[in-house]
């Protein structure tokens, strides 16, 4: 399970690539080959990750600008974030201590 | 008997194939006497030998071997089986080089210059259902074995040889056209009992010219069932079609980018049958009144 306190990247700099159809994406990572299904919310994240690590606010941020989500909005990225982490696209660490 | 050597065009592929089996020539020349080239120099893309063995198995119980530019990729087949022999080979010999295509493992038909895919993996019916559709179904074959997409184009291009029709398949056909053009029958085969039917005079004489994808439909051959031809989710026809290109992982962002590209350009169905002649009255239906419409496109 995903969690909002720790930092999340993209396991590779390539960057994948994304074809739509109809409400799904599928994606391509060129790094190993590997298709992958996904729906609108994870593969809008994997487009906006990049190598450098980031809180979930600061993802949010990138997705939906100053916005203040609701939970529900909030549970759903995480739970994508999960999705990716299992499909080996995305990967997570501990955040710092303040 | 000498060494025999003809050049034929197999689509886009030429190939040398020389022997001194007598039974394979005349078997080849009954396949393929339309595509043979004139004498003169070609450039070839796969130079075959079918040979015997200068082993005692040249005479007691005689075998054949397959050779590709001076390599024998293969174990000895009987020599009664030279002709399976030779086809399977080059279907080899494209398979493991012919990769400017995407190669889907599919039978591939064209209703005028509208292709219709049949992916599918061995016993699905494809190759049964292509040999329908070109023996009464109004359509020219392509290939029942290769849907050879060319990716800077999107078009396929045709290679219509001999449809291995294995075991209870032959029956079927024959059943359903009588007059249908088969060759020998190879009774003992390493797929069964195998019978090629040659491909019309009409489909090698427009063997140059392409077809655009326009139906993408899943066979599946189940005995018994009455013909269902369903619409299929494109991401799932994506997965799928996917699933059944030979070099999807070789050819990387091409491939992606072309079986996108196709999901979202055709109409994507799933087929489940068992009659041939239902089948085929079905499908050509299909493309009868969806071949002058644009693809229901996303």
């Amino acid at each position: 399970m995903a969690s909002p306190q720790r930092l999340w990247r993209r396991c590779v700099a390539t960057d994948c690539l994304f074809e739509e159809i109809l409400d799904d994406v599928v994606v391509f990572d060129p790094s190993t080959g590997e298709t992958h299904f996904a729906t609108q919310l994870p593969a809008l994240i994997l487009a906006e990750l990049d190598t450098t690590p980031r809180s979930v606010a600061a993802l949010i941020e990138r997705l939906a600008g100053p916005t203040r989500l609701e939970q529900a909005a909030e549970q759903q990225i995480l739970d994508a974030l999960s999705r990716l982490e299992a499909a080996e696209l995305v990967e997570s660490e501990p955040s710092e201590p303040d | 008997m000498q060494n025999q050597k003809l050049i034929l065009d197999a689509g886009p592929f030429r190939v040398g194939v020389r022997s001194c089996d007598a039974a394979f020539l005349d078997t080849l020349s009954y396949f393929y006497r339309d595509s043979v080239c004139d004498d003169g120099p070609h450039v070839l893309d796969y130079d075959i030998e079918i040979l015997r063995p200068r082993s005692l198995r040249r005479w007691i119980r005689p075998q054949i071997q397959f050779e590709i530019d001076g390599i024998r990729p293969f174990d000895p087949h009987p020599a009664e089986n030279a002709f399976p022999m030779y086809e399977w080979g080059l279907n080899w010999c494209i398979a493991t080089s012919a990769h400017r295509y995407m190669m889907l493992h599919a039978g591939t038909v064209a209703f005028g210059d509208l292709a219709m895919i049949l992916p599918g993996t061995p016993g699905s019916g494809k190759s049964t259902l292509s040999a329908a559709l070109n023996l009464r179904g109004g359509a020219r074959l392509l290939s029942d074995e290769f849907g050879l997409l060319r990716p800077d184009l999107m078009d396929l291009v045709a290679m219509p040889r001999g449809i291995p029709l294995k075991n209870a398949s032959i029956d079927a056909i024959i059943e359903f056209d009588s007059a249908a053009p088969l060759g020998p029958t190879y009774p003992k085969t390493r797929k069964g009992k195998v019978r090629h039917l040659r491909p019309d005079a009409a489909s090698l004489a427009r063997q140059g010219i392409p077809a655009v994808p326009r139906w993408l439909v899943f066979p599946k051959y189940q005995a018994g069932v009455q013909e269902e031809l369903k619409s299929l989710n494109k991401t799932e026809a994506f997965r799928q079609l996917a699933f059944n290109c030979f070099n999807y992982k070789l050819l990387g962002e091409t491939a992606f980018r072309a079986v996108a590209q196709i999901v979202r350009q055709v109409d994507c169905y799933t087929f489940t049958f068992s009659n041939l002649d239902r089948a085929v009255t079905q499908l050509k239906a299909l493309a009868q009144v969806s071949g002058t419409q644009k693809a229901d496109r996303e």
